[in-house]
């Protein structure tokens, strides 16, 4: 059984590897679009294979749904803009590689030149030979395991992942939630989204799907979020599962979206790092330090500082989805 | 019966890599889309395969997210984001028949 | 014991199917064709698969989770399928390999 395991992993590499070696030489932009997803998928299975199972979920939710459907909306969207461009010139431009039609050229375009590849195989073997090197030389730990698992009561929750992110180094996790924050401020700051019009299917059996799927999504992203304090799950995976249930609405619309409301929204968006600080300093006031927890209040304060960053975390990423900060409400 | 499990992931594993094939070479972006989501509905088997073959149950939950994300692609494939489509895609040039393409009428 | 003999019968059948996507999928020469095969993998092959595991499971729970895991993927390969359909029909994109 140990051989046919390496044998799996193997096999497993090499698709990984495979994969994103084809994604990268692609020509096509959808065609590396979807090979994205492809390596999300066995992302996915490797995380399983190196015993990370709250990181599997992770990726397959974010890497492989949500990331794939961002690549292809914006390609579609590319495509359709440079195609306005396109016909509203009455003349051909000469061909610019840095211009604007590079990036429509760029979907169909002739292999990349030889040049390139002897420098690029020469770093990657050193980079491959320095890594080899340096892992051969570690010596054999434990790693934290063991000191984490002497430290379990104190921590309020039953998951080691989860005493780790949410307890011991809370700090790192906050700072995470600070920049998933920031990144959507840098999105918004690029510009601002119309109200989306209504754009009905044509046929019953995506409304009728959808129907089915959002409250499924909406269960399981609650039960992974529950899921989290003794078993693989979490607040980002919560949030993402429930961040795509959004996507989904979004993307199938029988009616106008309205228009978000935006201090509601932005409450909204905050409130993980807000409630996250919140909590911080009421530990340091309490004396425990920033972000220490009384042992009998761990785990109420973990429940709920998950509750927020699952809310923000899935408000994040249908914003991140939409593109723009709605309009009409800048102050 | 690991062994078993095992031997069935990895034949499943062995399948995606083979499906590859149509994502690189299938002519329209049907192909792909749909190899994607075949690729999607493997990886929830061989999760499942190895949720038992590697007594980790919560592989299962990993297995339920999967199937519940494997749309989401899908969903974004076809429905692109509400811009007004390209004049120059085929569905412009058959105004000829009729001012919508006809669909099939008896799957309603 | 017979559980064991079971589920290896139902995997082996579902692997079948498996199988048969695949191939479908490298061998038929369009679109429409394709979806007709990966559809069954998704249904039958999944459906056999869960069902063979089902007696492995640990209790209700883990039945029940499995039995929710092949409505989900039923759900979503079916209405998959038929929007890349949909959308290959309307956009026209039909290109066979014959």
């Amino acid at each position: 059984m140990n051989g046919l395991l390496v044998l799996f992993d193997l096999v497993l590499l090499a698709g990984i590897v495979g994969v994103a070696w084809r994604c990268l030489a692609s020509t096509d932009l959808f065609r590396a679009a979807v090979l994205f997803v492809t390596f999300g998928l066995l992302l996915a299975l490797a995380w399983v294979r190196l015993e990370a199972p709250d990181i599997a979920l992770a990726e397959a939710a974010i890497g492989a749904g949500i990331t794939g459907a961002l690549l292809l909306v914006t390609l579609e969207r590319l495509r359709s803009i440079m195609a306005e461009r396109r016909s509203g010139r009455p003349h051909t431009p000469p061909p610019d590689p840095t211009g604007p039609h590079a990036l429509l050229r760029a979907l169909h375009d002739p292999p990349p030149e030889r040049r390139t590849f002897i420098p690029a195989l020469t770093f990657a073997l050193v980079v491959g030979a320095l890594l080899v090197t340096t892992l051969w030389h570690q010596p054999p730990s434990m790693g934290l395991e063991p000191v984490v698992d002497a430290h379990m009561d104190a921590s309020g929750v039953d998951h080691p992942v989860t005493a780790v992110l949410l307890n011991f180094r809370a700090y790192d996790t906050f700072l995470e939630l600070a920049i998933v924050l920031i990144a959507l401020l840098g999105a918004w700051s690029l510009g601002r989204h119309d109200l989306i019009p209504a754009r009905p299917a044509p046929g019953p059996i995506l409304p009728g799907t959808l129907r089915l799927l959002v409250p499924v999504a909406i269960v399981t992203g609650v039960y992974v979020l529950w899921a989290g304090s003794h078993a693989p799950g979490g607040a980002f995976q919560a949030g993402a599962i429930l961040g795509a249930a959004g996507i989904l609405l979004v993307l199938a619309r029988p009616r106008q979206l309205p228009m978000a409301p935006g201090v509601p929204l932005r409450l909204g968006i905050t409130a993980g790092v807000a409630v996250f600080l919140l909590v911080g300093l009421y530990g340091l006031a309490a004396g425990h330090g920033f972000l220490g927890y009384d042992r009998a209040w761990a785990y109420p304060l973990i429940i709920l500082i998950e509750v927020a960053a699952t809310l923000s975390i899935a408000l994040t990423l249908v914003a991140l989805f939409v593109a723009g900060r709605p309009a009409g409400d800048d102050a | 019966m690991n062994v078993f499990y095992l031997s069935a992931a990895l034949f499943l594993l062995g399948t995606i890599l083979l499906g590859l094939v149509r994502v690189l070479r299938g002519p329209g972006s049907g192909d792909r889309m749909l190899a994607a989501q075949l690729f999607g509905t493997t990886g929830v088997t061989i999760l499942l395969l190895l949720s038992l073959a590697l007594e980790e149950s919560a592989l299962m939950d990993v297995a339920l997210v999967f199937a519940l994300l494997a749309v989401v692609a899908a969903v974004a494939f076809v429905r692109q984001h509400g811009l007004p489509e390209p004049p120059d895609t085929p569905i412009h040039s058959q105004q000829a028949e009729s001012a919508e393409p006809e669909e099939p009428n008896d799957d309603r | 014991m017979i559980a064991n003999a079971l589920t290896g019968v139902l995997l082996l059948a579902g692997l079948v199917f498996f199988a048969a996507g695949t191939a479908g999928l490298l061998r038929f020469p369009d679109v429409y064709s394709r979806l007709h095969a990966l559809t069954k993998a998704d249904n039958v092959g999944l459906g056999l698969v869960v069902l063979g595991l089902m007696f492995q499971a640990s209790g209700p729970a883990d039945i029940l989770k499995l039995l929710l895991i092949w409505l989900l993927v039923l759900a979503a390969g079916t209405t998959a399928a038929h929007m890349v359909a949909q959308r290959t029909w309307t956009h026209g994109e039909f290109e066979s390999d014959r």
